[in-house]
């Protein structure tokens, strides 16, 4: 139903009380005096987070869910951060206080995860002040500290257990952010040595390449996908580089 | 029987009531000491202390009832008022012959009784069997439908490139201030990219090199500080050509060997007013975000933003004219005229032209309270008003008297005009126009010329004034 179609319900004569809440407009619902889209417009936020003017009830709402996923909780934080910015003293504080909420709650998180086993915790752990070392784009000093922890962290790990692959996921990234492209190449070619097929660590190491501005690298790793597997989107990412067709999406 | 067995303390636990029910039978016998057990009514009262259990009690703790209750009847209540004798069971028998049928009667209604009740409570059972059954399948689906609506809420609110979004973005581009507008495109371009480092670039003239005029994010390698070459560099080429580069193009395309990328992965060109006036460069990108939707993005977005850019540079270049007010720094009447004779040409090809004068009569009433200066200052704050609040791109000239400003509004008709008219007073109420901590009473009048063809600006001008002229106080 459109935005619009809804707001018309609404605005029905039959509906006299609008419910404040979503628990509330789920009762109106079932009572048969509330239409559909009382809850939905009060149980689930349409907008995209970056429309303006900014809610701010439903960026409190959002706030006050402990687990969000990342990218969730990224947004919100992007928005707080501009919010601070804002002219308003009194939204600027705000927003303030809400990209404060969110930090101390991924420092405590962090802070538990210390107290665990490497072998359970570090994972985790190292995800988590991935997280936040994204979440502290703007300030750079704090996302450095938390990319080196990270770091840190999955080399202690490795240093009890061994490399593993699947913390490429995880260890890559982190040197993306950093910028040690350098480590991030080093640590895949040894990966390769152990396993010259692998179309993960293929992947990785393009992505490295990519950001290293080694694009004839690029093109190389794109073609051994085309060769010997690969997803669509792998595929259609040769093709794009090659100057082809994208065909179908 | 069994359950008398495993149940013993629940069968037996209705044995007080049934002692206090059939000592009460038992009582008001003793009143009648020649009729122990009732005779004369059959024994009757000795069984309603069962139908009375029976109410509350289980089947066998009535059955019970009723037996102890006929034993206290007809043998001990005899044996207390010594009537126990032959001749007492030999009448006790003829009144049951006389009351068996009755009390059979009795037996099987409560049979049939209890085995409804029996039916009742097994039908009521399967139903909330049924019921419990369908609740917890209920609550399952309740689960999943609450996980949906989070996930969907989830993808909706952090969605980044929605059109709604792009609307806004483009909406802040209408404003007549070029670093604010070129910081809005760089806005937009990161979040509909995800681009970490980008940059809008223009050609000086003076030095015939490329130099950026808005920076997003940090560079990826060092610029020289003179700028870039216009006919070493690809970003020099594209400005010359109008032709958008994307570094893929440097595997296949041989038309930029020799030229310096400067690690540019994708530059195009940004037109105003049909001519290349700026580049935008994209210098930094995830690996993932390199590819076609990302180009159809950028190109989707500059069509979009070179309308906005053009108004833009235009006002620019109105007001790098000397004949600005020194106070306001609005342009003066001269100005007006020369663009009235400009536009009058250009734009009426396509849309009519609106002239608007705002003439605040108590001006000189005003001018003895608050200094003249500070009186003038509030045009700008009425300017902001409509820029904030205007989705349409005005032009804003001081008119003839120091009273007095024109506007000039592209693509309104006679009734759009007369709207927009209102719509400016409503707005000079809204607006803060207070001075020194009070608020300052304009009374404003306003005037307007709508040419829909070739017209003198003259003739717009007087248009405008006759109708200032009906509303002056006389």
């Amino acid at each position: 139903m459109s935005y619009s179609k809804e707001y018309l319900q609404l605005l029905d004569s039959r509906y006299l009380v609008m419910a404040r809440t979503q628990k509330a407009a789920l009762k109106g619902i079932e009572g048969g005096f509330l239409p559909e889209a009382a809850f939905i417009t009060k149980g689930i936020n349409v907008r995209s987070l970056f429309e303006e003017p900014y809610e701010l009830i439903e960026l409190d709402r959002l706030l006050s869910k402990p687990d969000m996923p990342f990218e969730v909780t990224l947004r919100l934080a992007q928005v707080c951060e501009r919010i601070t910015r804002n002219p308003d003293k009194e939204l600027a504080l705000f927003g303030a206080e809400s990209l404060n909420a969110l930090e101390v709650r991924y420092v405590q998180r962090i802070q538990k995860l210390k107290k665990g086993e490497l072998s359970t915790s570090a994972r985790p752990l190292a995800q988590a002040q991935l997280e936040l070392a994204l979440i502290y784009e703007t300030r750079p000093a704090l996302k450095r500290f938390y990319l080196t922890e990270a770091i840190n962290t999955i080399q202690n790990l490795w240093a009890l257990e061994g490399r593993q692959k699947k913390d490429l996921a995880l260890w890559v990234p982190l040197h993306l952010e950093a910028g040690s492209l350098e480590e991030a190449e080093r640590s895949l070619r040894e990966f390769l040595l152990e396993m010259p097929q692998d179309s993960e660590v293929y992947f990785w190491l393009a992505k490295v390449k990519f950001a290293q501005r080694d694009y004839l690298e690029v093109m190389t790793i794109l073609a051994f996908f085309q060769e010997h597997g690969g997803s669509s989107e792998l595929h259609k990412a040769y093709r794009f580089w090659l100057g082809e067709d994208p065909g179908v999406a | 029987m069994s359950r008398i067995l495993s149940e013993p303390r629940k069968f037996f636990s209705g044995l007080p009531d049934i002692v206090l029910l059939v000592g009460l039978v038992m009582l008001l016998n003793l009143f009648w000491p020649d009729d122990p057990g009732f005779l004369f009514w059959y024994g009757t009262p000795y069984v309603v202390p069962a139908l009375v259990v029976t109410l509350f009690r289980r089947t066998l703790v009535a059955v019970l009832t009723l037996v102890i209750g006929l034993l206290a009847g007809f043998v001990v209540m005899p044996l207390l008022t010594n009537n126990f004798t032959l001749a007492y069971w030999r009448h006790l028998v003829d009144v049951f012959r006389a009351s068996g049928i009755p009390l059979a009667f009795l037996f099987v209604a409560e049979l049939f009784f209890q085995i409804q009740q029996k039916n009742q409570r097994s039908s009521l059972l399967g139903r909330l069997k049924r019921q419990v059954k369908q609740s917890s399948r209920l609550k399952r689906k309740a689960d999943s439908l609450e996980r949906v609506n989070r996930v969907l809420e989830e993808r909706l609110v952090a969605q980044i490139d929605s059109i709604t979004l792009l609307r806004g973005n483009l909406k802040k581009l209408a404003t007549f201030n070029l670093p604010q507008a070129l910081e809005g495109i760089l806005e937009m371009l990161t979040i509909f990219t995800e681009m970490s480092a980008g940059s809008i670039w223009t050609h000086q003239k003076e030095t015939g090199k490329l130099l950026p005029v808005a920076v997003r994010g940090e560079r990826v390698s060092a610029i020289p500080p003179e700028g870039l070459d216009m006919d070493q560099t690809i970003a020099g080429y594209v400005f010359r050509n109008g032709r958008p580069f994307s570094l893929r193009m440097l595997l296949h395309d041989q038309e930029f060997t020799g030229l310096a990328t400067m690690d540019f992965l994708m530059i195009y060109p940004l037109h105003a007013h049909g001519n290349v006036w700026g580049l935008i460069v994209i210098e930094r990108l995830p690996f993932e975000r390199y590819s076609y939707y990302t180009e159809s993005i950028l190109e989707i977005i500059i069509s979009l933003v070179e309308p906005y850019l053009s108004d833009i540079l235009e006002y620019e270049q109105l007001y790098q004219g000397q004949e600005v007010d020194q106070i306001t720094q609005l342009p003066l009447v001269t100005q007006l005229v020369k663009n009235l004779d400009s536009t009058a040409i250009k734009d009426l090809r396509t849309a009519p032209l609106a002239l608007i004068v705002l003439e605040i009569v108590n001006f000189e009433g005003l001018a003895q309270r608050w200094d003249r200066e500070k009186l003038k200052k509030l045009f700008l704050v009425m300017r902001e008003k409509w820029e904030e609040a205007l989705e349409m791109k005005v032009k804003i000239f001081h008119y003839k008297e120091e009273n007095q400003l024109a506007l000039l509004v592209p693509g309104l008709d006679q009734d759009g005009v007369s709207f927009f008219c209102l719509r400016l007073l409503t707005l000079i109420q809204e607006a803060d126009l207070s001075l020194e901590g009070e608020v300052v009473p304009l009374e404003v009048i306003v005037g307007f010329g709508l040419a829909t063809g070739p017209v003198a600006p003259d003739q717009l001008m007087r248009e405008a004034e006759n109708l200032l002229e009906f509303q002056r106080p006389v």
